[in-house]
């Protein structure tokens, strides 16, 4: 298994820097002339030698291959940059706001987990029950309402109304609890309907009735072998997700005011400010690998077959 | 069913749980103090701010907040309401005949928060820093025209221009460039466009604690040199989202929400309507302005341009568009701004019929059984951008575009980005544009200055007016003449003959707006545009 | 052929089946009668559709007591089990009475084991502990001569071909010392050469424990060869009873006499059976 691992993490490597080559050939390919977006968020009003002598600055009149590795280099070395309008590093600014949107994907994974396995499970094995229609309900809700509508739903009936939780901001647990249920919403959503479908699927494989046959009691049947193929779809689903999560959760952290960087990121948008927002794409694509690797790894374990196919035994 | 794969499993499962949970622990044992309570238990006033208050570094621009800088620097002279201009840490100037020559007395009693003096020394470091990076600041006009600082004694100091400017005492109340920092807060190299060491002003607060794009509390200076605020701490929240801010008011999180556009209209209606809240409108701020491009053909006639004008009913689409919020403007600089009182032009009502006449006599006829007028074959049509982003522009546009319908006028309208309508604006391709001016304490002569400069996208819309040369000269002139009263007859031309050569149609005075708590009092809004609205505000428990 | 009660192992009677439908009740199987003798291995023949897996799974009580009626009497070792309780029905199913799928490849828990699987049926009948059980399992397969017991516990299912899936399942059928196998299409998804490694397989069970074994099939070359009785099944109900010999020599009913029509080849396929054993 260690191998698959390997092989796994030596081929993250051509994709990540596929995704540099893109990131890179399409900020060059944008209108927006990085010396003009300097000045612009910088507020000085250039003249044209000012814009030539940046572009030189900036190396932009050497060939684009050695632009790129020049850049390449730098990327390696984890120098994304200074931003153009605060002149701090870029890795430094991303980094400093990351354990905020961690923290809240972490939160908002653990919440989608916690409620949609559960549901999920027992929506699938009690079809047709009170449970099962309740998550029917709570998928219809999830995929159909706007995210930043349920974070002011939220904020309306359980804080301002009840005033269990605070309105927005970080700092304990309980700033942690709205924003999480916010975004894990449209998981829970996606992944009950899902593992139901799931759990309903394999309820017809031959191994339940096989397992019944032997006298397996009904609850190890569904709580162990059911449960643990039917999750695996969804564990996927969920890996996949991570990547959107953390690079997603800008509505939510603009709603509740997190301080994370997703808002950053939109600030940088609107800024122009190109070294930001190229460090962002680039982190992106990095999460989105790893994040998908990790899944990778968790489904291996719980299913073997993933690693071991072309080892038969006759 | 333990085997060792199982056993394997188990503790996978296990390292990441922990490490969930402690990554969740971890990050939220930053306690904080009680914060989150409002005003109620200390001397505070709790306030919202869409974004974080910045560096703090009086000589640099974005991301720093203008509200946030105005708190703890300040200027030699400031600007209230009337354009009055106030001695603040200059206690008097004087100006030589050729109006080259400024020396000012400052004030001798002020420390900055830490403690050091106040003095001609430390302004003309100031200055200096300024003015290594004069790119920087070239947008103010006084400040590319100075040739010389001088400290004259320790608590007098002289500024000189190269030419006459008589707006320099005016651009002097900005909120940046041209507020002083202490010793302390200059870093190594001397230039704070690299950063500041500390925000050390003379200001009435101190920052006291700071964590980024969370909250900046500002504390009162107990050594403030004037009069000492009431209340004891500024509490600020950064809250990008309005109604989330809205909601954390309602709840009683913020005591104070204050600004242009930080809360929708209907939600200020809403909270006005509960009674429940003080609510205060300003005093006009700005003018929202419709720009037309008299380089384009349909454009160029002065009648097309007036019938424009009269065939809208404006009073009804301000009233609409911003349910009263905004007032109809007749004049392109609000009233209340230094020689702006006296404008000679005349109000245009609505009036369709006029309109229509005035289409009529510039050879824009209706063609049997079409809806737009022609004239030479060319139908009558142009386009209007907006900001995509400003529910109001994009509001009025359609409101125009079905108005001047009913005229025989096609209007197409484009939302843009707002940078691309500043970049659109400068290199004239445009049809028609929104515009406002900067306001107090920029304005008049930054209005005037930007029309006839090139490059900003009016001197070019303006330039088949007849008096076009005639007009330059004067606004040349007005900034340099030293004569008061020459320069209001100037600033009455100008003005005058601007908005009556009609390419520029004053549309609504844009106001700020503020909301409060009960229990807060004394609040005023602030004459500078740019500045804090916590003088004089007091809280009671 | 009605022989005294006390004999038989498993003593079917009047057994009817109705499921629910749109329309109304309909029935699945009807007077289902039949016996089985301690180390009887009685043949169950009959197209797809004629309820042979209604009968089995009657007899396992795994249909779905929500829309199905079961009529009837189904003994084993003279107790009831229609209608007996699901705490009870499990002491028996993979006890007494074991089951072995048509689908070898399908029947496993894909992601546990053959180990795992067999231990957890032994734990879930026995007071054993893993190390017994395990030990247990081992025991068992290499009695069957199953080769390489150790690595195959190690083995997922996937890791395993189907003749060998079948031999393993039998081989936990077996190991608790069932009174009565059903085996329901054994051969089925099996090559000649695995078919006869199963059947060897189960004979030797019969032989050694006495188990009686159901065997369904719809191939007559494997019931021609195993059972000592056999029943026809069409539509629903059982249309010939007789021992193998007269059925296949004497058919009495049209229908079987058409079954054993259709399938000449193999019956006559059957005589190299007999040598290879």
């Amino acid at each position: 298994m260690g191998t698959y691992v390997l092989k796994r993490i030596i081929t993250i490597i051509p994709i990540f820097l596929l995704a540099t080559l893109l990131t890179f050939s399409m900020i060059r390919l944008s209108p927006v002339d990085p010396a003009e977006a300097y000045f612009t968020a910088a507020h000085i009003q250039a003249t044209d030698e000012m814009l030539e002598q940046k572009r030189n600055e900036f190396g932009l009149d050497q060939p684009f291959l050695i632009q790129y590795g020049n850049a390449l280099i730098k990327i390696c070395q984890f120098d994304f940059g200074i931003s153009y309008v605060t002149n701090k590093p870029v890795w430094e600014e991303i980094t400093s706001r990351m354990p905020a949107t961690i923290q809240l994907t972490i939160g908002s994974l653990l919440i989608a987990i916690i409620v949609s396995v559960p549901i999920g499970f027992l929506a699938g094995i009690k079809k047709n029950s009170v449970i099962d229609h309740f998550s029917r309900f709570l998928s219809f809700i999830g995929a159909s309402i706007p995210s930043f509508w349920l974070g002011y739903l939220f904020i309306f009936f359980f804080s301002v109304k009840l005033d269990l939780f605070p309105v927005q901001g970080i700092g304990t647990w309980k700033h942690l609890v709205l924003p999480s249920i916010t975004l894990a919403f449209p998981l829970i959503a996606l992944y009950t309907r899902l593992l139901r479908a799931s759990v309903l699927e394999n309820l017809q494989e031959p191994y339940v009735l096989f397992a019944r046959t032997r006298g397996i009691h009904e609850r190890i049947i569904m709580g162990k072998h059911v449960l643990r193929i039917a999750v695996s779809p969804m564990i996927t689903g969920l890996g996949m997700n991570l990547g959107n999560l953390m690079t997603g959760a800008i509505i939510v952290e603009a709603v509740f005011s997190w301080p994370g960087f997703g808002r950053y990121f939109i600030e940088a948008i609107f800024n122009r400010d190109v070294p930001v927002i190229q460090g962002y794409v680039l982190l992106a694509a990095g999460i989105f690998l790893i994040s998908n690797l990790i899944v990778d790894v968790i489904q291996m374990y719980i299913d073997p077959r993933i690693s071991r196919k072309g080892r038969q035994l006759q | 069913m333990p085997n060792q794969i199982n056993k394997k499993r188990i503790s996978l499962m296990s390292a990441i749980i922990l490490i969930l949970a402690i990554t969740l622990l971890g990050c939220s044992s930053e306690t904080k103090e009680s914060t989150e309570s409002t005003s109620k238990n200390s001397n505070m006033i709790t306030f919202a701010w869409p974004r974080d208050v910045g560096a703090l570094n009086p000589h640099v621009y974005n991301p720093n907040q203008l509200f946030a800088q105005s708190m703890v620097y300040e200027p030699l002279v400031s600007y209230q309401d009337g354009g009055e201009l106030k001695p603040h840490l200059a206690e008097s100037w004087k100006i030589s005949e050729d109006g080259t020559e400024y020396v000012f007395n400052l004030r001798q009693d002020v420390k900055f928060s830490d403690g050091t003096s106040f003095n001609a020394e430390i302004v003309k470091k100031n200055f200096d820093t300024i003015l290594t990076n004069i790119d920087l600041h070239s947008w103010l006009g006084f400040i590319p025209k100075i040739a010389q600082t001088e400290v004259i004694d320790e608590h007098t100091f002289k500024l000189t221009l190269k030419e006459p400017y008589y707006p320099t005492i005016q651009e002097l109340a900005v909120v940046r460039p041209v507020r002083f920092l202490g010793e302390a807060g200059f870093p190594e190299s001397g230039d704070t466009s690299e950063g500041i060491a500390q925000p050390v002003g003379t200001g009435p607060w101190v920052l006291d604690e700071y964590k980024v794009d969370e909250y900046a509390i500002f504390k009162r200076n107990e050594n403030y040199w004037g009069e000492l605020p009431n209340v004891e701490k500024i509490h600020v929240k950064v809250i990008p989202d309005a109604e989330t801010r809205v909601l954390a008011f309602e709840k009683g999180d913020l005591d104070l929400i204050y600004g242009e556009g930080v809360i929708n209209l209907d939600a200020f209606k809403q909270l006005q309507s509960t009674e429940n809240y003080e609510t205060s409108v300003s005093e006009p701020v700005a003018t929202r302005q419709l720009v037309m491009n008299t380089n384009k053909e349909q454009l160029s006639d002065l009648r097309v341009r007036q019938a424009l004008h009269y065939g809208f009913d404006k009073e009804a689409m301000v009233e609409g568009v911003t349910s009263g919020l905004e007032e109809k403007a007749d004049y392109i600089l609000p009233t209340n701004f230094p020689y702006t009182s006296n404008v000679d032009a005349t109000t245009v009502d609505y009036n369709v019929e006029k309109a229509k006449q005035l289409l009529d006599e510039a050879g824009w006829k209706l063609p049997e059984g079409k809806d737009i007028r022609e004239k030479d074959g060319k139908p009558l049509e142009f386009e209007l951008m907006y900001d995509s982003a400003e529910s109001i522009q994009k509001l009025m546009a359609e409101t125009l575009q079905s108005e001047w319908a009913g005229l025989g006028v096609k209007l197409n309208i484009v939302g843009v980005e707002l940078t691309t309508q500043v970049e659109r604006f400068k290199a004239n391709e445009f049809d028609m544009n929104f515009f406002s001016n900067y306001g107090a304490p920029y304005d008049p002569h930054t209005y005037v200055n930007i029309v006839a400069t090139d490059g900003f996208g009016f001197k070019e819309a303006i330039s088949s007016y007849p008096n076009k040369e005639e007009l330059l000269n004067q606004i040349a002139e007005v900034k340099q003449t030293t004569d008061e009263n020459e320069r209001q007859q100037l600033y009455t031309t100008i003005l005058g003959s601007l908005q009556e050569q009609g390419a520029i149609v004053p549309i609504s005075y844009i106001k700020k707006i503020a909301i409060h708590q009960k229990n807060v009092s004394d609040f005023t809004f602030p004459a500078n545009r740019d500045e804090h609205p916590f003088t004089g505000i007091s809280v009671n428990e | 052929m009605m022989e005294t009660k006390d004999q038989y192992i498993l003593n079917v009677r009047d057994l009817n089946v109705q499921v629910k439908t749109a329309e109304g009740m309909s029935t699945l199987v009807r007077n289902i009668n039949f016996g089985m003798k301690k180390g009887q291995v009685l043949g169950l023949v009959g197209e797809s559709g004629s309820g042979k897996t209604v009968t089995s799974m009657s007899i396992l009580q795994l249909l779905n007591r929500k829309n199905m009626n079961i009529q009837g009497s189904i003994t084993l070792k003279n107790k009831e089990l229609n209608g007996l309780k699901e705490k009870e029905l499990r002491e028996f199913r993979g006890k007494e009475i074991a089951f072995i799928m048509q689908n070898p490849m399908n029947a496993f828990t894909p992601v546990f084991t053959i180990g795992q699987q067999l231990v957890e049926t032994i734990r879930s009948h026995t007071t054993l502990n893993k190390k017994q059980a395990k030990e247990l399992a081992i025991d068992v397969m290499q009695s069957v001569n199953l080769p390489d017991p150790e690595i195959i516990f190690k083995n997922y299912p996937f890791q395993l071909s189907g003749g060998m899936l079948q031999r393993v399942m039998i081989a936990m059928a077996a190991c608790l010392h069932p009174s009565v196998i059903i085996a329901d299409e054994p051969t089925t998804a099996l090559d000649l050469h695995n078919q006869l490694l199963v059947l060897r397989l189960l004979e030797r069970i019969r032989s050694e424990y006495g188990t009686s074994i159901l065997l369904i099939s719809h191939d007559l070359g494997v019931i021609s060869e195993m059972a000592d009785d056999v029943m026809v099944m069409q539509n629903g109900q059982i249309i010939e009873t007789a021992n193998v010999f007269d059925l296949f020599d004497n058919p009495q009913h049209e229908y079987t006499k058409r079954l054993l029509r259709t399938r000449p080849t193999l019956y006559f396929k059957k005589q190299p059976y007999t040598y290879m054993l």
